[in-house]
């Protein structure tokens, strides 16, 4: 046996599926733009910053695509289980690591997914600052596009652009009801009546129909 | 069956924060007070008198100046009072955020939301970057918060300002209508007022045109030119029907067609409409001095026979308007 659903529910479920869509998409759009900005904020102010966790090395704690912020810190304050971001002139770049030991001469640092720590001492001048705020995947994209997978991140954007659309067609969905202006016919007939008598009621309705529709 | 009284949506706000204040008063006199309830009280009243001040500002037509006074201080309110009593982003009480957003999408609309939403996510990455250092901050429960704020406040922005602009828009009909209905009840009295051959065309004309409007001509309208203002009368002509037409823009096009048609009388000259389904005929009237517009769908067979036999009977010289004339004008646009 057959059931065919009614003709209004079959009318009603295109309307549903771009209602749930857009929905959907006002929800991701609003997400991922909530990620962006958190992250991109820290860089507003001077001497502070943001940077992409680029490998699992401080895994539980930061994953990759991860950022972290940073602001700076007088190096002699800084305590143990600080993660700090430091310059590793030997590797040419910056590490965020936890620091495990503090000394005359440095700090001892280590990742927490590593077995020991770090062989070199992180020097005061080497410190750029402590790590205050980790924003999850928010740096996914730049880190595919570093290691060369761009197509995700091309993906990626390609979806961020789908949704803000879905989003934005859900917002015209809920102005639909609103006119942009309003016919003056209907003000015409309501505010003077005696105009109406130049026009046969039944005339006039479908006039006002017309209108506000067309509207 | 008694009506619910209605009261403006600032009024409301303003009896919302007394009823605030008055809790947080008993809160503070039942309670052990400290200096921070003594703050927030402090806070909540200068919120009242804000309140009292946008009034005042409202009153004298200083809405942006009122809206930004109000939204600023509503702001500097909420995040001073979770500031002070260490509410996180967790909390659900942090969600008290999302009134001054409401209020700024409301009163200065979503830009200004916008905005009010990106100096929140600074003070939220701030209050994480001072706080007593004790290892990094998972964002998640700031970004859960923001973004619901922003979920929230968007589409509220979005559509206070749809209904602003809604609102807007049916003052500005409705004093349009109101306009052209003076003038077409002038119309109207002026018809009774006439004498002799034009009255009885005039009048000859009102029944023909309660038939005609019968068979789906929308709207006619006529002027004598008894005190020689042609051009102003005509535009009435062309005004009323355009108004019939929810197409006010039509009386742009009104004057040049006007003195075209004073120029030669008898000759009809056509205004094609923006909509293909309207067109709108002006026409000098020889012998008389007048003016007659008339609005017809061309679509509709019905119309156009009843507005050739009303051009017929009115005007005999206008009986050159006929349904290819109208197509030619359809076909032009």
């Amino acid at each position: 046996m057959t059931w065919a659903s009614p003709a209004h529910e079959r009318s009603l479920r295109p309307e549903v599926i771009s209602f749930l869509a857009g929905a959907t998409g006002l929800f991701a759009s609003i997400s991922m733009l909530t990620l962006m900005v958190l992250a991109l904020v820290p860089g507003l102010v001077p001497g502070w910053g943001s940077s992409v966790v680029v490998s699992g090395s401080m895994e539980p704690a930061l994953r990759e695509g991860d950022v972290i912020a940073y602001r700076p810190m007088d190096p002699r304050t800084i305590g143990m289980q600080s993660i700090i971001v430091f310059n590793d002139a030997e590797r040419g770049s910056w590490v965020v690591h936890r620091v495990v030991d503090v000394n005359a001469s440095g700090l001892v640092t280590k990742g927490d997914a590593n077995n020991a720590p770090d062989t070199r001492l992180v020097l005061p001048d080497q410190v750029i600052g402590v790590a205050f705020m980790v924003v999850p995947w928010a740096g996914l994209p730049r880190l595919w596009w570093a290691q060369g997978q761009w197509y995700f991140s091309v993906l990626l954007i390609l979806v961020a652009v789908g949704t803000a659309i879905e989003g934005g067609r859900l917002m015209r969905v809920v102005d639909a009801p609103w006119p942009a202006r309003p016919p003056s016919a209907v003000f015409l007939h309501a505010s003077r009546p005696e105009v109406a008598r130049l026009v046969p009621e039944d005339t006039h309705a479908r006039i006002l129909r017309q209108a506000w529709h067309s509207s | 069956m008694r009506s619910r009284a209605r009261i403006p949506i600032d009024q409301a706000i303003g009896r919302l924060r007394v009823i605030i204040l008055l809790v947080a008063l008993l809160v503070v006199v039942t309670a052990k007070p400290d200096a921070q309830d003594f703050v927030s009280v402090g806070l909540i009243a200068a919120a009242l008198v804000a309140t009292n001040l946008d009034r005042s500002l409202i009153r004298r037509g200083s809405f942006i100046l009122a809206g930004t006074l109000v939204v600023v201080l509503d702001s500097v309110l909420a995040v001073l009072l979770l500031g002070m009593h260490d509410v996180q982003p967790s909390d659900p009480v942090a969600m008290v955020m999302v009134l001054p957003l409401l209020e700024a999408g409301y009163r200065l609309g979503m830009a200004a939301m916008v905005g009010i939403w990106l100096a929140f996510a600074v003070i939220s990455v701030a209050q994480l970057a001072w706080a007593p250092y004790e290892g990094p901050n998972q964002a998640g429960a700031t970004a859960v918060l923001l973004g619901l704020l922003l979920l929230v406040s968007l589409p509220a922005a979005f559509l206070s300002a749809r209904l602003v602009d809604a609102a807007v828009g049916y003052q500005q009909a409705q004093a349009r209508a109101e306009q052209r209905a003076t003038m077409l009840a002038l119309l109207v009295d002026t018809d009774a007022a006439l004498a002799g051959d034009q009255a009885a065309l005039l009048e000859r004309f009102v029944v023909l045109a309660a038939r005609v409007l019968d068979t789906r001509v929308l709207c006619l309208a006529a002027w004598m030119n008894v005190e020689g203002q042609l051009e102003s009368t005509g535009s009435l002509a062309v005004d009323v029907v355009a108004a019939s037409f929810a197409a006010p823009e039509r009386v742009a096009v009104s004057s040049a067609a006007l003195h075209q048609a004073n120029s030669e009388p008898g000759r009809c000259v056509l205004i094609p409409g923006d909509e293909p389904q309207l067109v709108i005929a002006v026409t000098g009237i020889p012998g008389v001095g007048g003016v007659w517009a008339i609005g017809a769908s061309v679509e509709d067979p019905l119309a156009m026979q009843g507005l050739e036999l009303l051009c017929a009977v009115a005007a005999p010289r206008l009986a050159s308007l006929s349904l290819g004339d109208l197509g030619h004008a359809r076909d032009a646009k």
